[in-house]
């Protein structure tokens, strides 16, 4: 009998895992999905001024978190829009930003919204962990790109709506 | 010369009196600059009702300070969002602090003196802004009540103990205007304490209840969370008076 539960349960938890793994595959298909809404906006959007005032700005964000998968995701975020990066060269930025699937899409979800602060409330809160020797600097040109990125998506909605 | 504005007690008014004494200092003629390290709940840029002020990048990956009413300002507050809690470890807030005081990180302009508000604690912040290149002393924040004494002695200690020279002792607002006793310790038995501790300056800030004063100012304002906007007029009331005393005290030569 025991070893009946004990088989039960064993079987109980490879659904749950597979569940799970499931689960966080879906979140990355959205996260990407957004991801190249975002871009596709942003680029419909931008001015020469928005990439002028922003170039030279580069960040990596790094997703972590993906416990069910042997995937490692790396966005570049610049002037020019957040994009993945696939291979990640190191030499790009000096800093990174790790940060959860499901942060990395409120992120993005927020910036559609046109929400400036949205990376910033990410870093507040301690969801996107920023490392580096200029952490605090590049989490600042971070959080600025994405609100320049959010302020763009913004003003291109009024403009189409 | 950078001076730390200091308390291990929360709500004693050392943001109030950070700003105050940067006032102070500009009306001696001084250039002034304030760096607000309460990371996690800064609120030098509300006194300063510029709250809604953009940093810029400035040369060599720097942050360039706004300028607010003469005074440079830095402060987390011009980063965090207002309505989030900065509940990042304390591990991050500590190196960004440690990042922050570094020459060259902040685009200073020239300055006379900078003064640091710092958080209510005596760990992680606090020691790394002990560390700042150019500090030279701390005033500390304190008010006449038993609850702040008990915090007023280990802020002495921390500083003792971390051989910071005490500048200065400012027991807030622990009298009104007419001098009567606040709280149920009286003025003197604080200034005892200082006296003791062999700090040179020590200056009571008498509460007042003029709508038009500077300090009621304050901290009606602040209470109410709302931005303050320094009044133009430079106020003549007690406290003024007395932060202008302080900080010809010292800043003159020794």
């Amino acid at each position: 009998m025991e070893e009946a539960r004990g088989a039960l349960a064993q079987a109980d938890k490879a659904d749950v895992e597979k569940a799970l793994e499931k689960q966080q595959l879906d979140e990355i298909v959205s996260c990407l999905k957004m991801l190249d809404r975002v871009q596709k906006i942003f680029i419909q959007s931008v001015s020469s001024k928005d990439l002028q005032e922003a170039a030279g700005r580069r960040c990596v964000l790094k997703m972590t978190g993906l416990r069910h998968h042997d995937i490692i995701l790396f966005f570049l975020v610049d002037g020019a829009g957040v994009k993945v990066v696939d291979p990640y060269d190191p030499s790009v930025a000096n800093t990174w930003i790790e940060a959860p699937i499901d942060s990395i899409l409120r992120v993005l979800k927020g910036v559609l919204n046109g929400d400036e602060s949205a990376f910033s409330s990410e870093w507040a809160r301690g969801k996107a962990r920023i490392r580096g020797k200029r952490s605090f600097h590049d989490g600042w040109v971070f959080g600025d790109t994405f609100g320049r990125l959010a302020r763009t998506i913004a003003r291109y909605k009024g403009r189409v709506e | 010369m950078n001076l730390i504005v200091s308390s291990i007690k929360g709500g004693v008014g050392k943001t109030t009196v950070t700003v105050g004494l940067a006032k102070a200092f500009q009306k001696s003629g001084l250039r002034v600059g304030i760096l607000d390290l309460d990371y996690r709940s800064p609120s030098v840029h509300l006194l300063l009702a510029s709250n809604h002020v953009e940093l810029q990048h400035g040369p060599g990956d720097s942050l360039v300070p706004p300028v607010v009413d003469g005074i440079a300002v830095f402060s987390t507050g011009y980063i965090w969002p207002p309505d989030k809690a900065v509940m990042m470890e304390d591990d991050l807030a500590v190196e960004d602090v440690k990042q922050l005081i570094v020459p060259g990180a902040i685009a200073w302009p020239e300055l006379d003196i900078l003064v640091v508000d710092s958080p209510p604690t005596s760990s992680g912040i606090v020691l790394a802004a002990l560390e700042m290149p150019g500090l030279t002393g701390v005033v500390t924040v304190t008010q006449a009540s038993t609850l702040s004494r008990a915090a007023f002695l280990r802020t002495l200690d921390l500083f003792a103990e971390c051989r910071i020279p005490v500048y200065a002792v400012i027991c807030n607002q622990s009298v009104d205007e007419n001098g009567k006793q606040r709280f149920d310790l009286s003025v003197a038995d604080i200034e005892a304490i200082a006296s003791e501790s062999h700090i040179p300056v020590f200056v009571s800030i008498p509460h007042t209840d003029k709508r038009d004063s500077y300090f009621d100012n304050l901290v009606l304002k602040l209470s109410a969370v709302q931005p303050v906007v320094l009044p133009r007029k430079e106020p003549e009331d007690r406290a003024w008076k007395k932060l202008v005393e302080l900080s010809h005290k010292l800043t003159k030569p020794t």
